[in-house]
């Protein structure tokens, strides 16, 4: 791999990284805080699950960023010809 | 639940880890297998592994316990927990990975060259392992005492023998394993109780979790005090008590007045139905709207305490030794991602279960507000519940659930505090390296024992989002300013880590001294978190810029390693970990 291939490579894992910590903040803050009122008005059988779906939705969306995250770096990893081997990674 | 079927849950827990473990040994051979099983777990076992180790005594009694007293804020305990592997895996898994470090202070001294950052990355990974392990036996000792009645100690004593055995026997192999299958029992043995537990609920015609006034005994309700505790009474109830109240015996009807009331150990008093709950001084329980909304919390400022909490748990992760070691065990990069996808569905899915039992102790078990003992709800529901053999069957799961948790985090946290003392502090006075890692086991376990003996019972949940917060407050910054600034220095690192982990530890002792209730001194130093980490940042990049000369020389080849896909053919300076092993053995 090339100096400028590095670079490309570097730069879009870079833009991944930004764009998924983006939404991640934005959930976790918008989950709990920002629409707070809304979601304490949703109640199911008069239990007011409103919260709790948020917060358990969080946590899905934080293991489908995830698996994003995943999924699109092995496709990177793959276009620029990048294979991870255990005897390349350390002679132990 | 009788004495007997809670001590064999918590036996046969013990002998199936310890056989499970046995079977590990026979393919522990090399320092690596023993640090980091060779790096050949596969993403499956790994993750089941992972999420064995990661859910302590916090996540199965704690958010439990929290939700019944405090209700929806604490929900942010489960987010906090898994949202912190999203940056941890973004930010520092893979670079962490390439530069070759077993442990934090490894990657101290690989990335800033120097012995000196790598010291005060020991002395921070032991503190924060110990504040770690502290509520794991706190939490063992409730758990034996409430299901066989054994005094305090017995509990902690158990976990750590156990524990001994297996870490010093088969390493992180073994270990590996052990976690793996115990991340599985733990999931069972809440979500059997949990389907069981709902369907009563819903036979008595789904009552509602959430009365409008403070809580009230729905019957009449007889409760033992097993520890002495002072509670706090808001109007005069008229109750029957056995035992000693407020210092004098009394046998037959009492009149408890508005204020504060001591009830010794041994005393026994039968509340009737509608009678308002007094609760434990050293609890304020949220009630109607408060416990099921957001924000309502108890202290004065409850958008400053949700901030601070979930900035510990968002970047407190990355910090916690036991945790970084784990991205080790995976054979490659890719496996390593594939991993984290799955440790996050498992713990997805264990999440949705706490607030269950948090939720419906409120009804079944509200007693547990007065006694304080909030972290027992998981171990009591089951057999309040159902009754008879099959009550006795559940409670008994919940029981060995219980103690996985406490066994899996203690030996993923003992070797990580053990391998740090033994290679770090103590490492140097003792010539044989095996002997030197027994002694730090054996250390890593004494110290917090005696922490949880003597300490007072704090919340477990409390303690671990403590030891949360000194790690964002120290290893956060320094991982990622060590992985994605290059001007970091040996000076910037150990004064930021010095500042952002004593700060934050102080403010720890602070809330087990003192803890004060009022104004801003509550949550400031109850959730240190969103002051000490930017402090921390702040001196790091200071102290850096200001001391540039002291930038390692090598730091351009270490950014080329921490950045580059480990195929990729490049100079990668000569530093590898395991030097340190092969002088010493």
């Amino acid at each position: 791999m090339d100096a400028a291939a590095r670079q490309s490579y570097w730069k879009r894992n870079l833009r991944l990284m930004a764009s998924l910590l983006v939404v991640w903040a934005l959930v976790s803050y918008g989950a709990g805080i920002l629409f707070v009122e809304q979601l304490n008005t949703l109640s199911i059988m008069g239990v007011p699950l409103g919260f709790w779906f948020a917060q358990q939705g969080a946590i899905l969306t934080f293991l489908i960023l995830i698996a994003i995250y995943v999924w699109r770096m092995d496709k990177l990893d793959q276009e620029f010809g990048i294979t991870e081997y255990e005897d390349e990674v350390h002679g132990s | 639940m009788s004495a007997s079927t809670g001590l064999a849950a918590i036996l046969l827990t013990a002998l199936a880890t310890i056989l499970v473990g046995v079977v590990g040994v026979r393919a522990a051979r090399t320092t690596s297998d023993f640090y980091v099983a060779s790096r050949t777990v596969t993403p499956w076992w790994n993750a089941s592994a992972i999420g064995g180790e990661y859910l302590s005594a916090a996540s199965f009694l704690g958010v439990a316990g929290l939700v019944l007293a405090y209700g929806a804020d604490m929900l942010w305990f489960p987010v906090g927990y898994t949202a912190g592997y999203l940056v941890l895996l973004v930010l520092v898994a893979a670079p962490l990975r390439r530069s070759g470090a077993y442990t934090l202070p490894d990657f101290a001294e690989a990335r800033l060259e120097s012995l000196a950052a790598r010291r005060t990355a020991s002395v921070l990974v032991v503190t924060i392992g110990w504040l770690y392990l502290l509520p794991q036996f706190q939490a063992a000792g409730l758990t034996v005492r409430t299901v066989t009645g054994a005094p305090q100690w017995v509990g902690p004593v158990l976990v750590a023998v156990v524990v001994l055995v297996g870490v010093l026997s088969g390493g992180m192999r073994s270990i590996t394993f052990v976690q793996a299958f115990q991340y599985w029992l733990k999931l069972t043995a809440l979500a059997l109780p949990a389907i069981f537990i709902v369907l009563v609920w819903q036979s008595h015609g789904t009552p509602s979790i959430t009365q409008d006034g403070p809580p009230v005994f729905a019957e009449p309700t007889v409760v033992d005090i097993a520890t002495g505790v002072s509670v706090e009474v808001l109007q005069t109830i008229a109750v029957e008590a056995e035992g000693t109240v407020d210092g004098e015996s009394v046998d037959g009807p009492v009149s408890l007045s508005p204020g504060s009331h001591t009830l010794a150990r041994g005393t026994q008093i039968t509340f009737p139905a509608g009678v308002q709950i007094p609760h434990a001084d050293n609890l304020t329980p949220l009630a109607g709207e408060d416990w099921r909304l957001p924000l309502r919390s108890a202290s004065d400022h409850p958008l400053y305490s949700t901030y601070s909490l979930i900035l510990a748990l968002f970047f407190g992760t990355m910090g916690l030794p036991h945790v970084l070691v784990r991205f080790y065990t995976n054979p490659d990069g890719r496996a390593a991602r594939r991993t984290t996808v799955a440790v996050l569905g498992l713990l997805g899915v264990f999440y949705l279960l706490p607030t269950v039992y948090g939720a419906l102790g409120r009804i079944y078990t509200p007693e547990l507000l007065l006694t304080g003992r909030t972290d027992a709800v998981v171990l009591l529901l089951p057999g309040r519940l159902v009754d008879g053999m099959a009550g006795d069957a559940l409670s008994a799961l919940v029981t060995a659930g219980a103690f996985a948790a406490f066994l899996s985090t203690s030996s993923g946290l003992t070797i990580s505090v053990a391998g740090v003392l033994s290679q770090d502090l103590i490492g140097h006075r003792v010539r044989n390296p095996v002997r030197a890692f027994r002694l730090g086991a054996s250390l890593a376990l004494i110290v917090p024992i005696a922490l949880a003996l003597l300490s007072p019972s704090l919340g477990i949940a409390d303690v671990v989002g403590l030891a949360f917060a000194v790690a964002a407050s120290s290893f956060c910054p320094m991982l990622l300013l060590g992985i994605w600034w290059r001007r970091l220095t040996d000076a910037g690192a150990i004064a930021g880590l010095v500042v952002g982990g004593g700060l934050s530890t102080l403010a720890v002792l602070g809330t087990i001294v003192w803890a004060p209730e009022q104004g801003w001194w509550g949550p400031l130093l109850a959730q240190p978190a969103a002051w000490s980490m930017p402090v921390a940042f702040l001196v790091m990049v200071l102290v850096s810029l200001a001391t540039p000369r002291r930038m390692a020389p090598g730091v351009n080849q270490t950014m080329i390693r921490l950045h580059t896909p480990e195929s990729v053919d490049l100079d990668r300076g000569t530093w590898d970990p395991e030097d340190r092993w092969r002088t010493r053995t």
